[in-house]
């Protein structure tokens, strides 16, 4: 919406003000009102929009530049920029200028990069502690002391790397639904595991309880990067425990592992299967036979 | 306040008072107390609107960083207009606030609500109710801007049948200026108003 230009107005004030006479579009004083003050002419306007005060322009561009003393402004009227011009600068204060634009313009980069270095060198030390707690801490020291320095730079952080995409395969789920889908299908396996045959059956979707996928939310970005980061210390007690008479530390390590990606699948595909048979069974009341205390019955079996 | 706020008041005041505007009565100034922080602004419906005839009040609130900021207006008397609030009175144009210009004055503000008046702006509405009646039916808007100019703003037309509808809502117990409202944001409708209202 455009407001009623300043076309009446103008001749207005002519009227009262002849034309000989200035005076300044922002505080509307004339030369009588105040004879020392500078006055300018600073853009293409003519009539009573032609003179302004010197500072109360100042003050206008410095309204319309709102502290970013770079900004262009532009005649609210004719739509003339501005010509702003600083005074000369001395050398010491150009130098000073430019370094502290260097300095504003660098820091985040700096900030980054120290940011990025701080991972960087965790995960190097998270991946030679790993080497040294799966082949022992003296073989892993002279393993490493043997390598290329340029290859344990490069490989000794993608340890981590490497345990927190292996986190992200959910080969757990895969099975199980793979179970949930052929079990029912085949004729002696069918009837050892006979709960398989509900999942096929089943017509309520979300009782099949699918987990969130990671990083859908913080919490369970933690918990893969957790379960990433002490899953080699795990494999080693793992093998420590149940392989002691193999000889080599990296072969228990091994083997250790696996029997722990092994154990933990098993238990999680029994869980979620468990939990969904549950699910399933369960059954909504008719209200007018709910028998007593079944209050509290409720209460705990929203609560596995 | 600052004193090259109220210097420039000052100057404004003795420049509108001369104006021929305020010759053919067409605005008005006056100041509210001394301080020169807020004015009583009044416009004259313009002619060929449904505001023509009528008189509305304009509460006009001068800022600390005036004329280097806009002055703060507000409909006092209640308008049926898209780009003025029908409850609260809050305009929107933009000379009130991103394009003002110092070079402004009272005397332009006045001038550039009434030339609103004259050519409301449902595209760019402050009351999205009022400024979609006045897109998809204007004759009823037209009415009912003419009929709140003669409620509240001593406007000339008499509007029988709106009346009628707001006695009929009054009986119910309802206050006048609720069935106003009510009647007028449902096109008159009385049996959408009465919903309206008891819902």
């Amino acid at each position: 919406m455009e407001g009623v230009e300043d076309s009446a107005g103008t001749a207005n004030l002519a009227d009262l003000h002849d034309e000989n006479k200035r005076y300044c579009w922002v505080c509307f004083a004339t030369d009588e009102d105040d004879c020392t003050a500078l006055w300018v002419q600073p853009c293409q306007c003519s009539g009573t929009t032609r003179w302004v005060h010197e500072t109360c322009l100042q003050r206008w561009v410095d309204e319309k530049q709102k502290g970013n003393s770079l900004e262009r402004v532009h005649c609210p009227q004719c739509n003339t920029q501005y010509i702003i011009v600083f005074p000369p600068i001395g050398k010491l204060i150009l130098v000073l200028d430019i370094a502290d634009r260097i300095i504003y313009r660098v820091c985040p980069f700096i900030a980054a990069g120290v940011v990025i270095g701080s991972i960087y060198w965790t995960a190097v030390t998270y991946g030679a502690l790993t080497i040294m707690q799966a082949v022992g801490a003296k073989e892993g020291l002279a393993l490493m002391e043997q390598s290329d320095p340029l290859f344990l730079l490069i490989g000794l952080p993608t340890v981590p790397v490497m345990l927190i995409l292996g986190r992200l395969v959910r080969w757990e789920e895969a099975l199980l639904g793979f179970l949930n889908k052929n079990i029912p299908r085949l004729p002696i396996v069918k009837d050892l595991l006979p709960t398989f045959q509900v999942a096929s059956n089943c017509v309520r979707p979300h009782a099949q309880g699918t987990e969130t996928p990671p990083f859908s939310d913080p919490v369970s970005a933690t918990r893969v990067l957790c379960g990433a980061l002490i899953f080699p210390t795990i494999a080693v007690l793992f093998g420590k425990l149940l392989f002691h008479p193999v000889r080599s530390n990296l072969q228990k390590t091994f083997f250790g592992g696996i029997a722990f990606l092994a154990l933990k699948g098993v238990l999680k595909i029994y869980y979620k299967h468990q939990i969904f048979i549950r699910q399933h069974h369960r059954r909504v009341l008719d209200f007018a036979k709910q028998p007593t205390g079944v209050k509290g019955r409720t209460n705990t079996s929203s609560n596995p | 306040m600052a004193n090259i706020a109220v210097q420039r008041i000052k100057r404004e005041l003795k420049e509108v008072l001369n104006s021929d505007e305020v010759a053919r009565c067409s605005i008005h100034v006056e100041l509210v107390g001394e301080s020169f922080a807020e004015l009583k602004g009044e416009i004259a419906g313009p002619p060929d609107t449904p505001y023509e005839g009528a008189r509305f009040q304009l509460e006009i609130k001068i800022p600390e960083t005036y004329p280097f900021n806009p002055p703060k207006v507000r409909f006092v008397t209640k308008i049926w207009h898209p780009n003025v609030s029908s409850v609260t009175g809050a305009i929107c144009l933009d000379i009130l606030k991103h394009q003002w210009a110092a070079a402004m004055t009272l005397r332009t503000v006045l001038l550039s609500l009434q030339a609103l008046l004259a050519s409301p702006e449902p595209d760019d509405p402050q009351d999205a109710v009022v400024a979609r009646q006045c897109k998809d039916k204007p004759q009823i808007f037209h009415l009912t801007a003419q009929h709140w100019a003669n409620a509240y703003a001593g406007g000339p037309s008499i509007n029988t049948d709106y009346e009628n509808k707001i006695r009929r809502l009054k009986d119910l117990g309802v206050t006048e200026m609720n069935a106003r409202a009510s009647l007028s944001s449902c096109d008159w409708d009385l049996e959408r108003a009465t919903e309206q209202i008891f819902s």
